[in-house]
């Protein structure tokens, strides 16, 4: 074994210093060459007994080490990227903005958690064509004023040159001129999902995408679940949805659809309550009171909870069907102990069982849930999906120009991209809102897990539920 | 209108007062006495949810009896905590003009929001098993959680100790004296400052007890102050500044305007609280029970 050892380790150090010999050398001439750069990288190198860390510094070599193992010989390759032309040698750094304070932060720190995730393995992989990303966050708890005045600093001072998060739909609609005017720099919503973004502030984008789906989807997908599964018979129907403009346009797009496509259908309760309420038991007690066949709910995250918890004891349950368009807002703080069986839950795109034996999302969750001790939910979702986007478009460009493209030839490259994701195959349109398929469940009790899950599922395909290009949610509604 | 929904809209009532007088009266106690515009209110109301929800979290399957004492310690834990801010910060910017006392309070409350943060995160925290094993009542065909009777009875509880406490004890002597003319009061001997760090512990206790007893039914999350607060200023101002008879009245006229608006006017329910207050204002602009001389 000692013998062996001694053998091994005379080999290793023998190659080792070959390839150091080798890379120092090349070092040189790749230092004569281009002297501005110098990148470095990091090997762990593991023999059965020894494990050593090999650390290179030298530009423009491509070394292999091989090292033998105590029984077997392990070939491991060092590549050490050769500038190339054209690249900036300064660290690229990424705006993420996303709730990190406040109620919204069970959604937020979703997207901090993936974003963390994602520019650790891209570090980890040398990079975006070599360069190191550095994660800059703003919280978007400070409000829209505050938070253009952060983001204006990010792109001018701290020399950002990608933005990507963002939660608010209130926040992305006082952005996005500001982005598109002023500040020109790639950006992606990862959630923000109001229809009004890219149907009235910014119908022409060219800086601003969003790679979650959008209200008018998860709305009318609820309209079609509810038809043709979940209660095909509703004639009466009530709303209890979040006061400010998400969860009115949810209310309106929804109710709408409802009742365009079944036209005997009549509201019979419309109620309104802040984020953060506490006491949802006149709502409650009203709602009751006029005895709908289904309740809809836009709110999500905590007050989801809320308003679940003192449903449950009041009978809500019992008495109605309830949906939950944003159930997928935190779904592995459901407990079983208080959120019910049988509620009609969406999740937009991202449900942690979906789609199902996927390797692509099988491997992120066992990641991400290594990482948070969490599922993971559609912001966090948007927001890979637009770092992922972004660091193609630069790559394809490289390809195709032999230079690190300019934000012009990013953004197109961006735009009618499609790409394999966790969530399954995503298409970001011409108009620049990214479709692919949204989630429902009808929840339900497992033994498996201490929350509740969606069983059935119903899964809706994008051309059935989004609005076509260019044409605007109401209007498309009015034309069925 | 249906017996049922007469009954359903009192106990809405009740139980909406029942939160907001546990915050608006330490806030007119405090503003009385001390003549202080707590705007670290709400993040004492939260710190009371949290405190009481991780106590709640070290008990399981224990008689309810329990969790209610539980309500209490936490209580007193963010009153004793009030105590302390009350002559390490509070007490160096009596004498300095009013826009000091907002700014430290609402710097206050951004500490202690962040405190907060530090220590327990941001996620929801939620229990459920008190709320739970207290079980429904069924009144006139209406299902209610009997949790809400014991919350609303705990916070009638405690108005009548206060009650008890103020005009029945020698200290409540005191501190009425204090808040009715303070420098009469100082002039015939009385230990005004003495009596600041008490009044104050008094009132965060009242509000941390509000945040405790939402803890079974709602989310606690660090948002939960927000709404309150602002509805609970509005009271103060509707009731009169340092007023306790306007607490209670402007509460219970809050908490009604709610609960009836909820069923005959949802869609502009949470603008009827404001429009009341500015009927109120424009009528009495000193609030309904309001002292025009105090801060002339």
């Amino acid at each position: 074994m000692n013998e062996k050892e001694k053998i091994n380790r005379r080999d290793y150090l023998k190659y080792t210093g070959a390839a150091i010999g080798g890379l120092v050398v090349g070092g040189a001439l790749g230092y004569l060459l281009k002297p501005a750069e110098v990148v470095e990288k990091t090997a762990t190198v593991t023999v059965p007994g020894v494990e050593k860390t090999v650390t290179v510094t030298a530009p423009g070599v491509v070394s292999t080490v091989t090292v033998p193992g105590a029984t077997v010989t392990a070939p491991r390759t060092i590549t050490i990227e050769k500038p190339k032309k054209g690249i900036p040698s300064e660290p690229l750094k990424i705006g993420l903005t996303t709730f990190l304070t406040g109620t919204a932060a069970l959604e937020g720190t979703h997207a901090e958690a993936t974003a963390e995730i994602l520019v650790e393995e891209i570090n980890a992989a040398g990079g975006i064509l070599g360069r190191k990303v550095e994660l800059l966050k703003v919280d978007e708890a400070i409000g829209a004023d505050a938070l253009i005045k952060a983001v204006r600093k990010l792109v001018t001072e701290d020399k950002v040159e990608f933005l990507v998060g963002l939660v608010s739909s209130g926040n992305g609609t006082a952005l996005a001129p500001v982005i598109e005017n002023e500040l020109q720099v790639p950006t992606v919503y990862g959630t923000a999902t109001t229809r009004r973004l890219f149907e009235e502030v910014i119908p022409k984008p060219k800086f601003v995408f969003r790679t979650s789906n959008y209200d008018p989807m998860e709305c009318i997908a609820a309209a079609k679940i509810v038809l043709k599964y979940f209660c095909p018979g509703v004639k009466r129907i009530a709303g209890i949805n979040p006061d400010y403009a998400f969860g009115r346009d949810e209310w309106e797009i929804f109710s709408k659809a409802l009742m365009k496509l079944k036209p005997d259908v009549e509201i019979v309760y419309e109620g309104w309550a802040p984020l953060g309420t506490t006491d949802f038991t006149p709502h409650i007690s009203a709602i009751l009171a006029s005895k709908p066949d289904l309740v809809f709910t836009s709110f999500f995250a905590g007050d989801l909870i809320t308003l679940v918890k003192q449903a449950g004891p009041m009978g809500l349950f019992k008495a109605t069907k309830v949906v939950a368009s944003v159930g997928g807002s935190a779904y592995s703080d459901f407990k079983k102990e208080f959120f019910p069986e049988g509620v009609l839950m969406g999740t937009r795109q991202c449900f942690f069982t979906y789609p199902p034996k996927f390797p692509p999302m099988e491997e992120f969750v066992r990641k991400y849930y290594a990482r948070t001790k969490r599922y993971p939910i559609y912001t966090g979702m948007g927001t890979w999906h637009g770092i992922m986007a972004f660091k193609t478009a630069i790559e394809l460009g490289y390809e195709l120009l032999g230079e690190w493209p300019d934000v012009n030839t990013i953004v197109k490259l961006m735009e009618r991209m499609s790409m394999i994701t966790p969530v399954g195959y995503r298409f970001i349109r011409p108009d620049h809102q990214t479709v692919g398929y949204q989630v429902y469940g009808i929840t339900k009790h497992v033994p498996e897990y201490d929350f509740v899950v969606l069983d059935p599922m119903y899964i809706y395909p994008p051309e059935e539920i989004a609005p076509p290009v260019g044409v605007k949610t109401l209007d498309w509604i009015n034309t069925w | 209108m249906s017996v049922g929904l007469l009954i359903a809209i009192f106990f809405n009532t009740l139980l909406f007062f029942s939160i907001l007088i546990s915050i608006t009266i330490g806030l007119s106690l405090i503003f009385g006495v001390l003549g202080i515009l707590n705007l670290a209110h709400g993040a004492f109301y939260t710190l009371g949810a949290y405190v009481a929800i991780s106590l709640f979290s070290y008990f399981t399957n224990v008689p309810p009896i329990i969790y209610y004492i539980l309500f209490f310690i936490a209580s007193v834990i963010v009153g004793i905590i009030g105590m302390w801010i009350e002559p390490t910060l509070l007490r160096r910017v009596y004498k300095l003009p009013d826009e000091y006392q907002l700014l430290l309070t609402f710097s206050l409350s951004l500490i202690i929001l962040d405190t907060i943060r530090y220590f327990w995160g941001v996620m929801p925290y939620y229990h459920y098993e008190f709320f739970a094993m207290l079980g429904n009542s069924e009144i006139a065909g209406t299902i209610y959680p009997n949790y809400y009777f014991v919350a609303i009875a705990t916070v009638i509880l405690l108005l009548i100790l206060l009650y008890l406490l103020l005009f029945k004890t020698k200290i409540g002597l005191l501190i009425r004296a204090a808040s009715m003319d303070k420098e009469m009061a100082i002039s015939l001997g009385i230990n005004v400052k003495a009596l600041y760090p008490l009044v104050f512990a008094l009132g965060i206790f009242l509000c941390a007890m509000g945040g405790a007893l939402t803890t079974p039914y709602s989310a606690i999350t660090l948002g939960i102050g927000s709404e309150m607060t602002t509805i609970a200023f509005a009271i103060t101002a509707m009731g009169g500044l340092g007023s306790l008879k306007g607490a209670i009245l402007g509460s219970l006229i809050v908490g009604f305007v709610r609960a009836l608006g909820v069923f005959y006017f949802p869609e502009i329910e949470l603008v009827v609280v404001y429009i009341v207050m500015f009927i109120i204002l424009s009528i009495k602009p000193y609030g309904l029970c309001g002292r025009y001389e105090r801060r002339v």
